[in-house]
């Protein structure tokens, strides 16, 4: 009998990438690609406020392209003959089918790649991240308080989970029942881009929240309150594309789950498919072994173990 | 099959903005609420509340609803002194917004056929 002796594990280690190679990495590659929707939104919305509402059709809203304005108005648009509900227009309609379809396709990467309120939670973690690097004793503080709180901490992330579900029912539903966006005063994302209107809204409370607590939990409001992440993580679930970790190659080093910005448990799982996950893909940019963690393709909804 | 995560970067940028683009293409696109899909110029119009756009001003819905601006003004207990080319949207309050302003324009036609 022949024994086909499996590759010792050190042999699967990648290989580490030197000179400009090193810079090419697809974290570097999401980066520039948030950036690059961040710098078109912020520069939609610094013309809006300059420019004002003088200068035609250069002056659109920066409302006018959130996705979740399009699901807003979905129902009004359908029963009403191709009329909206106010501050959206058939660009948010578009821009929620390209949305809904990206979920459908490669799960929820519109949240991971291209949301600029997710960018900004992430250069924020960032930073926090590099603060504690070079403040020990604030690191140490940070430390010792996520230590204490450990178990409570978990149990709130548990629970506050199924917060965004309730938001997105309550806020699809208000702009169907009232005809009115219900949700915009409590959107973050709404006070920020009207930020220049200097009104106090319960959304710039929010909103403030959401910053602070990018400091110290990565993705607050796509983990806990986001409608939009809630819908396309529920459709990413019929997505072909599923993230597979390779049991045989590896060692459990726990650098996947580390690098989750989502705080799922990568590590213990054969198959990430959690309605949470965002497809940013650390996890297997930053697994260190060599096949791994891989991005593959399948069935949808057929059992990927 | 494997998909390399530049590639996978790559697939959600095509297809986010393919859909956009093709959409644009197709001329199911609108950014404002000043033209319609086809680009032609939104007037309100007295036969259809629901024309009324917060970006019209006091001034544009009094005169094709036929409603003095100071009876507008009054209903919603909005500031006599108010410039009649104020923007709707600029007048949002606890007492008036669009919708409100949509239900009262029909009572009044209602009223004052």
């Amino acid at each position: 009998m022949t024994v086909q002796s499996l590759p010792q594990k050190s042999s699967l280690v990648k290989p580490r990438a030197k000179g400009i190679k090193k810079l090419l990495t697809h974290h570097a590659f999401r980066r520039i690609v948030q950036l690059a929707f961040a710098a078109f939104i912020t520069y939609v919305t610094i013309v809006h406020v300059t420019a004002g509402e003088s200068a035609g059709n250069s002056t659109v809203s920066p409302e006018a392209y959130c996705p979740f304005g399009g699901l807003e108005t979905l129902y009004k648009y359908i029963t009403s003959g191709g009329s909206f509900v106010s501050h959206t227009h058939l660009s948010n309609l578009v821009i929620a089918i390209a949305v809904l379809v990206v979920a459908l396709l490669l799960r929820s990467a519109f949240c991971g790649w291209i949301c600029p309120l997710g960018f900004i939670q992430d250069l924020l973690h960032s930073f926090s991240a590099w603060l504690q690097k070079r403040f020990v004793p604030m690191r140490k503080l940070l430390r010792a308080v996520s230590k204490r709180g450990q178990k409570f901490g978990a149990f709130l992330d548990k629970y506050l989970r199924f917060v965004k579900y309730g938001v997105l029912v309550w806020a699809i539903t208000g702009a169907a029942l009232y005809g009115v966006m219900v949700f915009r005063d409590y959107d973050p994302w709404s006070a920020l881009i009207n930020i220049a209107e200097w009104t106090f809204t319960p959304g710039l409370v929010v909103l403030i929240l959401t910053l602070v607590g990018s400091l110290f939990v990565e993705r607050p409001w796509c983990r806990y309150a986001c409608p939009l992440g809630a819908i396309s993580g529920l459709l990413g679930k019929l997505s072909p594309v599923y993230i597979k970790r390779e049991a045989a190659a590896c060692t459990s080093c726990k650098i996947c789950t580390k690098a989750c910005p989502m705080g799922l448990q990568v590590h213990s799982a054969t198959t990430i498919t959690s309605v949470d996950c965002i497809s940013c893909l650390e996890c297997v940019g930053e697994c260190p072994r060599q096949g791994a963690m891989e991005v593959k393709v399948g069935l949808p909804l057929i059992s990927k173990g | 099959m494997k998909i390399n995560p530049f590639v996978y970067g790559g697939l959600v940028v095509i297809v986010f903005l393919g859909i956009i683009f093709g959409f644009q293409l197709s001329g199911v696109w609108s950014t404002s609420g000043k033209v319609t899909g086809a680009g032609q110029r939104v007037e309100p119009s007295a036969a259809d509340v629901n024309t009324i756009k917060g970006w019209m001003t006091l001034e544009q819905v009094s005169t094709s609803f036929d409603v003095p601006v100071a009876d507008i003004l009054s209903a919603f207990d909005l500031p006599a002194d108010t410039p009649p080319g104020t923007a709707l949207k600029d007048l949002e309050s606890d007492t008036f917004d669009i919708p409100a302003l949509r239900t009262w324009l029909q009572e009044h036609q209602q009223v004052n056929p």
